[in-house]
């Protein structure tokens, strides 16, 4: 009983391996599956930039994006993306947005942008200023000089943190960008791991069907 | 080939748990010690296949192999596939885990019928070309049927997919080409090479005898 199915064992394994070999001359550079999209959305200003694209790098044209709330489940609008896989909307209202892309054949994908991380609605940050900048203007007869600067200074804390804001989007988008791609892609170890549970599973069998025969 | 999350219906998600469930079961019945290493070796190498993406025209697809698997593990397919797709879903997000049970209906289905058509080569005459054709042929209709079971799902889900159905259908003509050509050489090959690779193939064991596996 036991022979055989060593033997068994052995040309299966040496089988697996020739097929295994022959397999990765055909992987190519990078294991990546061409048919998951993804979505990468940001907020700049007043608008929301989404960009559609499949795991191996290519965009998504043409594809149908669809922004709800996610609190109530209203569409709010929609659009295509153009041949960059690009598509941008004003923010129509300050809530949680939950974007969705779909590109044919069923490849869809949603992301959600909470409203915390969204401006006002119709305007940009700097309307904040502006409504600072008033409210200390009105109240200029009564305060004196000593309060002054202080509310001056309130006001460039307040540029300068929208500044930094700014800044930091602008620089972190790309790495975003470059994490959820990143995040997504399938690496040789995974593959590997893969085959290894397969194979741990077929050891799990054996040992049990092995006890039973016992 | 898969089925992403967010698209069917929770009805039809179910029926895909309880299809791939009932089958898992039949299939799964009295297995053999000696067939598991096999088993293995070809759902490791079905989930490779599908990682693999070969350039063509504007897109890229990749191989399904079901049809291989069909060829190879009969009805031992279905599990075979199942564990594939159960793996690709937790490793790679490849689907996504609502959808293991409708996707390995889908897939899983298509290397059951793969088989039943190689079964039926027995009953033409052994020409060196029998297998080739009937490889193929098992592994075209394999991919059909999964287009089929697919559309079946988008169908029922909403009328809204109806066309997208249509558009899936369509895109699984080149695969099917392609797989039933890859499928017929490699059946041609393991016949002349390792016949016993095959399901259900009469092989000359070392004693002279004629017997079918």
């Amino acid at each position: 009983m036991i022979n055989p199915v060593r033997k068994h064992i052995r040309l299966s394994f040496i089988t697996f391996l020739l097929l295994f070999f022959a397999v990765s001359f055909l992987i190519p550079q990078e294991y990546s599956y061409a048919h998951k999209v993804q979505m990468f959305a940001h907020v700049e200003g007043s608008k929301v930039f989404v960009e559609g694209y499949f795991a191996d790098g290519k965009k998504a044209k043409n594809s149908e994006v669809t922004v709800f709330d996610n609190k109530s489940g209203e569409r709010l609008l929609g659009g295509k993306t153009d041949d960059m896989g690009k598509f941008s909307f004003n923010i129509p209202k300050k809530t949680d947005l939950r974007i969705s892309l779909n590109a044919s054949l069923g490849h869809k994908t949603e992301q959600v942008l909470p409203g915390s991380e969204l401006p006002d609605a119709g305007g940009s940050k700097s309307k904040g200023i502006a409504e600072v900048v008033s409210t200390v203007k009105d109240k200029e007869g009564n305060i004196n000089k000593k309060e002054k600067v202080a509310s001056f200074s309130q006001i460039e804390q307040v540029k300068l943190q929208v500044m930094i804001e700014k800044g930091i989007e602008k620089g972190i988008s790309p790495l975003l960008r470059g994490f959820s791609e990143c995040k997504e892609r399938v690496y040789y170890s995974e593959i590997i791991g893969g085959i290894g549970y397969i194979f741990g599973i077929m050891g799990i069998a054996l040992y049990f069907k092995a006890r039973k025969n016992q | 080939m898969h089925i992403s999350e967010g698209i069917l219906s929770a009805p039809v998600l179910t029926a895909g748990f309880v299809g791939t469930a009932a089958l898992a079961a039949i299939t799964l019945r009295k297995m053999d010690m000696e067939e598991i290493p096999k088993i293995s070796v070809i759902t490791a190498a079905f989930f490779v296949a599908s990682l693999i993406h070969i350039p063509f025209g504007f897109t890229s697809i990749h191989l399904i192999l079901n049809g291989l698997v069909g060829i190879t593990l009969g009805i031992r397919a279905f599990p075979a596939i199942m564990l594939a797709i159960i793996l690709q879903a937790i490793l790679f997000g490849h689907g996504g885990v609502t959808v293991i049970g409708i996707n390995s209906v889908m897939l899983g289905g298509g290397g059951l019928v793969a088989y039943f058509i190689w079964r039926l080569r027995h009953r033409f005459p052994s020409t060196p070309r029998r297998e080739t054709i009937f490889g193929g042929i098992a592994a075209a209709v394999s991919v059909i049927s999964s287009g089929l079971i697919l559309a079946l799902a988008l169908v029922t889900t909403g009328e809204e997919f109806v066309a997208t159905a249509g558009y899936a259908l369509l895109a699984h003509v080149p695969v099917m080409v392609i797989e039933g050509i890859v499928v017929g050489v490699c059946a041609a090959f393991l016949a002349k090479v390792k016949p016993e690779i095959l399901a259900g193939q009469v092989q000359k064991t070392p004693m002279g005898h004629h017997h079918a596996t």
